[in-house]
């Protein structure tokens, strides 16, 4: 609960993974976890500091979809189907969500940085990422087209980190599944252009679904570059909030993506804001006037 | 001839606001028995509706939905269960001074929560209005200069150092949880590792605001209404409910920590005592794993007073390092092998618990960072669970060492495992803040504290039986004439033995006198 924005900016337990956990276990009514299903944006902070080890994302993830199926909640909007030209299969694949594809520089970067034997896919799942998030049913034809080329390969960089997490459990332990800002990093060029004075955004749902994996690499490129990072005392990583379905499609939110970059921003003198997500950039050039690059864009010749 | 009972059926709607809703117990259950209330003085919900209408009119909602209620059924102690009928979580001082005058006028009962980290109920509502702090949770402002910070009081402990990390400043002493509310803290004292040097958490504050049981509001300090800020610190919540704190800062540090270990829990203890006495460390306490492995672990914010220690004090300490003390300890499993189930738990202890303390993400330089993070979250692990079971002896200096070995033979005789967690309190106060309080009547310049923490490892225990075990190391305290850090709720009874008729007498008067109608945490020392 310390970590959860939902927690920071309304105070109310009820609204958050713990009240939730305690309502389900004093026999609360379906219809009573509604709103705090809803006020959720999944950003997966409660998980690492959940003292019962819960997965705390699936938990709310199937809730939604209890809810929805019910008619108790209300489905947050429906996402175009991706689009596919034909399948790519490769041992490792990479993809890059609808954001990335719309900013062409930066999803050539990415490429450039991951290397040739990397291929981008031709179907991100953004779809089925949204379905997932908002409690609708995904079905099932759909769902296996998009597996098929993804169970051959051996390795999958994806940017969303909710595909991160859908993808591990599915696919298993045979194919690696990593976020971007994970692998983008193993790159020396880009860690060379991390600045001392740069906030660097942590795409929040990977680390934090992984974070007991990822917190050193992090924490050892913090303590290298002296950069400022979104992680609070405890090494959860904050989000904006930009990521949830909510402000994607526009939909009343509890968390204000405003608050979170203030305070995101709160007794730091950051120059630069270096985001592994281009919708947590979006947003900070929306609510500030520092520049934002992507972590692609930094990396040094 | 007997009537044979036709149960009938009871239609119960959902009740309207300020409306109690029927007894959910089935009316076939009681054949023949009257109800009736074993506690005649306990309220019954009379003027429940008048007082949330005229919150209404006072621009109050109060969540009557029973999920919100059920969230404060109980508290970390797990033992305590009762529900309120209704739930306000506070947004402003004005809001809460609406609520205590509207409740002072309908003689309706106020249960305030920050944290709830109580273990005997003292926040459970058992009916009444339940009011939540955490709403007010606001850093108000951060004077790096002054070295103070204005906050509410229902903001976490952890959530204030966050905001003050961003300016490199830290709090002084807070308790070793994350979930404490600031404000409760105040209310009961709060202990750190630190607290011989710094004193308590309810010595930082410097002013606060507050609320009376009567809904006025005061502004507080040392030199303004000190006798409010006198009898609301450390006042379990009797005379006033803190709305914001004034607290003193210092300048962030990460620590050095160090651990000497000990065969023997006397010599521990007296150890203990004397880096305590002696300002040797800026942190110190011990932590007992078993009778034959004691920890004292000191910790220092800066390389001059490590060297310092390690100069003038280490030498005087009878504890080894850790590759003596396994070589001690080897020896000593070795010659005794039946007892080889007692060496694994240690070693399985030292291979969990020892990590735990030194995370590599929260180390630089050898040096801990953040370490109420790394400590709160080891409590939480290690000895965290669905119940907090830790009865505790506040002490002087000259009963302290009895009262830990009295008390360890307690634990020794209820649970299998077990941890005492034993550190000094600085008195830096006036002695009138410390009456009828945590702080011992007879301790001068330090006093010492002894959380008794039995390890339940998912185990059910029955509630007798840890409520057996809690009133054993109660009873120490009744004898020897300590004081507990922790003495309201369920463990109201040990008031009056422990501190005497006169005293608490003179705090009921006063407590009479501000609450009228006895409204504001009934039931807790009252």
């Amino acid at each position: 609960m310390l970590s959860c924005p939902v927690w920071q900016q309304s105070h109310t337990q009820a609204l958050t993974m713990c009240g939730r956990a305690r309502l389900i276990a004093n026999g609360a009514a379906e219809e009573d976890l509604a709103e705090s299903a809803q006020a959720c944006i999944l950003c997966g902070s409660c998980e690492p500091l959940c003292p019962r080890g819960m997965d705390t994302q699936r938990a709310t993830l199937s809730l939604r979809q209890q809810l929805v199926k019910r008619g108790l909640l209300q489905v947050i909007g429906t996402h175009h189907r991706s689009r596919q030209t034909g399948q790519v299969r490769s041992e490792a694949l990479f993809l890059p969500g609808q954001t990335l594809r719309d900013h062409k520089p930066v999803l050539e970067q990415c490429e450039r940085l991951l290397g040739n034997r990397v291929l981008c896919a031709a179907d991100d799942g953004t779809d089925i990422c949204h379905d997932l998030e908002c409690g609708t049913e995904i079905d099932d034809k759909r769902l296996e087209d998009f597996l098929a080329p993804l169970r051959d390969a051996r390795e999958i960089i994806a940017s969303d980190g909710m595909m991160v997490n859908f993808l591990s459990t599915l696919l298993g332990p045979k194919v690696r599944v990593r976020g971007l800002g994970q692998a983008l990093l193993e790159s020396a060029q880009v860690r060379r252009g991390i600045k001392r004075t740069d906030l660097y955004i942590i795409e929040t749902r990977t680390f934090n679904g992984r974070r007991g994996e990822l917190v050193m690499q992090y924490e050892s490129l913090r303590q290298k570059t002296g950069c400022f990072m979104n992680l609070d005392l405890h090494r959860v990583a904050t989000p904006t909030g930009a990521m949830s379905a909510q402000y994607r499609m526009n939909h009343q939110a509890l968390v204000s993506v405003e608050a979170q970059i203030k305070w995101l921003l709160e007794g730091r003198s950051a120059e630069r804001i270096v985001v592994e997500h281009l919708e947590d950039g979006a947003a900070f050039r929306k609510h500030t006037s520092l520049p934002v690059v992507h972590l692609a864009e930094v990396a040094e010749p | 001839m007997q009537t044979r009972f036709k149960p009938q059926p009871i239609a119960i709607q959902a009740p309207g606001p300020g409306v109690i809703p029927p007894c959910n117990v089935a009316s076939d259950s009681l054949i023949g028995i009257p109800r009736q209330q074993t506690n005649p003085c306990r309220w019954q919900g009379e003027g429940w509706q008048s007082f949330v209408t005229d919150l209404v009119n006072r621009g109050i909602a109060v969540d009557e939905r029973r999920s919100a209620r059920t969230l404060y059924q109980s508290d970390a102690g797990g033992i305590a269960h009762g529900l309120p009928h209704g739930v306000v979580v506070a947004r402003s001082t004005e809001v809460v001074a609406g609520i205590l005058a509207a409740a002072q006028q309908h003689r309706v009962p106020v249960t305030v929560r920050g944290g709830g980290l109580t273990t005997e109920g003292e926040t459970v509502s058992f009916g009444g209005l339940q009011l939540d702090m955490r709403g007010m949770s606001r850093v108000l402002e951060i004077d790096a200069s002054k070295l103070t910070v204005r906050c509410e009081a229902g903001i976490y402990w952890h959530s204030l150092a966050e905001s003050l990390r961003r300016q490199g400043l830290d709090y002084l002493s807070a308790p070793l949880n994350m979930t404490s509310s600031v404000g409760g803290t105040l209310g009961v004292g709060g202990i750190d590792i630190n607290s011989p040097r710094l004193g308590c958490s309810a010595d930082q504050a410097l002013a606060l605001t507050i609320v009376t049981p009567t809904g006025e509001i005061l502004r507080c300090s040392e030199n303004e209404n000190p006798w409010w800020f006198n009898r609301v610190l450390l006042g379990y919540g009797q005379f006033g409910i803190i709305t914001e704190a004034t607290l003193r800062i210092r300048p962030f540090t990460p620590i050095t920590m160090h651990y000497f270990y000990y065969q023997d829990l006397k010599q521990a203890m007296e150890d203990l005592v004397m880096v305590s006495e002696e300002d040797a460390a800026d942190y110190m306490g011990i932590l007992t794993m078993l009778d034959r492995a004691v920890n004292l672990l000191v910790a220092f914010d800066s390389e001059e007073r490590e060297k310092e220690f390690f100069r003038k004090w280490r030498p005087r300490l009878r504890g080894f390092g850790e590759a003596r003390f396994a070589l001690t300890l080897g020896m000593h499993y070795l010659l005794r092998p039946w007892k080889f189930r007692e060496a694994l738990y240690l070693l399985n202890r030292k291979r969990t618990l020892l990590p735990a303390l030194k995370p590599s993400h929260h180390l630089r330089d050898n040096r801990i960072v953040d370490r109420t993070v790394v400590f709160s979250q080891a409590v939480w692990k290690f000895w965290g669970g669905r119940q907090m079971v830790i009865p505790d002896l506040a002490t002087s200096r000259g009963k302290f060492i009895e009262a830990v070995l009295r008390g360890n033979e307690v634990c020794r005789k209820y649970f299998p495992h077990y941890t005492l967690y034993c550190v000094g309190i600085k008195l830096i106060g006036p002695k009138e803040r410390y009456e009828l309080s945590c702080i011992p009547p007879d301790a001068e310049d330090i006093a010492y504290g002894c959380e008794f923490e039995p390890m339940l490892e998912g185990k059910t225990y029955s509630r007798d039986h840890i409520q057996a075990f809690k009133n054993e190391i109660y009873d120490i305290g009744v004898q020897m004439g300590t004081s507990y850090y922790r003495f309201g709720g369920m463990m109201k009874g040990y008031i009056r033995r422990v501190f005497g008729d006169e005293l608490v007498d003179k705090h009921l008067a006063m407590k009479r006198e501000v609450d009228p109608a006895m409204i504001l945490n009934r039931d807790v020392i009252f």
